[in-house]
């Protein structure tokens, strides 16, 4: 039979009050309360105290407010969801914006890339400046200054010296290749072209009646 | 909470009218202060939203949306600004906030009522004093019913630790509010 001190007895009491107690410690628990008169008092207390607490179990209508307003948000990520779901898995405008920009990014990035001056060197597309430049000093190649600083200095600068077939973007696409970089035309596009559902959608209205509760 | 999942919004309604309720007072007792717990409780409902796709069905939804409720509750506890806040809550201590109403069925007497309304209004003191783990066991356990298990899993704890946290906490609520029990 399990035996039970007070330290344990006392631990066990809220179980015991809450119905989680199993059968063998239940059993020593009474057991060790029918011969204790501190921690049968300790009991008392406790079972006061779970009155007491089980008193404060209320259920609160919430405010019709808070309702509106809850439902006005989760109505907001109805429409996130919409844009996010128009921008990477619809068709329509933003495919006719984005083939042509990435096409013309896919072209600066091969005319940054590319070797100057080593007309008949390997382009070292998709290869980062630095490592595309120890990879031609240990090919016994002299330095890219071009290419080691693509980075940083401007493109469409004074230097041109690529072989003739590499593509040469246009000066006003060279000028603003960040705009290209962060795409801030086709987050807008997105936003334009999908804002008919996001001001349309509305998930509460179908489900409500005159009272105004569901 | 299926309905929804499978996007019918129409259903997310029913589901804010079947918890809010519960979300409510819950957030209300943990964060102590009336404005914020409605902030809460939108957040709530709008994370259940957001993750809908995360909750699986094998457990229960109760378990869940109390899980998020206490994780945007312990993150608002975190908060610097929110010392202030229970201070603020905690200031008319003369028997003029309204406490919860107690059901004592034994208060049936008007002294009794007083004593119960403010035993009532003690308890909210205390439990906002609380530390923040001990806090949640309890609220959960006492205001949602919810078994040791489903609190262990809310917290993300064992059942041991939700019988030391409920433990500790009655045991300084006991020591603290003796003399209303002694009373009684």
């Amino acid at each position: 039979m399990m035996i039970m001190r007070c330290r344990g007895a006392r631990r066990s009491l809220l179980a015991a009050l809450d119905g989680e107690l199993g059968t063998a410690e239940r059993e020593a628990l009474n057991t060790h309360l029918s011969g204790c008169e501190a921690c049968r008092t300790a009991a008392d207390e406790t079972a006061r105290l779970h009155r007491a607490l089980a008193g404060m179990a209320q259920v609160a209508d919430p405010p019709v407010s808070l309702e509106s307003a809850t439902l006005r948000r989760v109505r907001g990520v109805l429409g996130e969801e919409a844009h996010a779901r128009a921008g990477f898995g619809g068709g329509g405008l933003w495919w006719w914006v984005a083939a042509p920009l990435a096409a013309t990014l896919a072209g600066v990035l091969v005319w940054r890339s590319h070797p100057g001056g080593t007309p008949s060197g390997p382009a070292l597309v998709g290869v980062p400046p630095m490592i595309a430049a120890e990879q031609r000093l240990a090919a016994g190649e002299a330095p890219n200054r071009r290419t080691e600083q693509a980075g940083s200095r401007p493109v469409g600068g004074t230097v041109r010296d690529e072989s003739p077939e590499a593509p040469v973007p246009p000066p006003r696409v060279a000028e603003a290749l960040d705009l290209f970089l962060e795409m801030p035309i086709l987050e807008n596009m997105e936003k334009l072209e999908n804002f008919d559902a996001i001001r349309t959608v509305d998930v509460g209205e179908g489900t409500r009646t005159e009272d105004g509760r569901g | 909470m299926l309905r929804v999942q499978a996007g019918e919004v129409e259903a997310f309604p029913a589901l804010f009218e079947r918890y809010a309720p519960r979300v409510l007072p819950f957030v209300r007792r943990f964060v102590g202060h009336e404005g914020r717990a409605e902030e809460i409780t939108q957040d709530v409902f709008v994370q259940i939203y957001r993750f809908r796709r995360r909750y699986r069905p094998e457990s229960r939804l109760s378990t869940w949306i109390f899980r998020i409720a206490t994780n945007l509750c312990l993150n608002e506890l975190r908060r610097p600004e929110h010392r202030l806040r229970v201070d603020l809550w905690k200031e008319p201590d003369d028997g003029s906030r309204e406490g919860p109403v107690l059901a004592d069925p034994q208060a049936v007497t008007p002294e009794d009522a007083v004593v119960a309304r403010e035993l009532a209004v003690a308890l909210d003191r205390e439990i906002a004093a609380l530390p923040a783990k001990q806090r949640a066991a309890l609220l959960l356990s006492r205001l949602d019913g919810l078994a040791y298990r489903d609190v262990a899993d809310v917290l993300g704890c064992s059942e041991g630790a939700v019988k030391a946290l409920l433990f500790r906490a009655t045991h300084g609520l006991r020591a603290r509010l003796r003399d209303y029990f002694r009373e009684e």
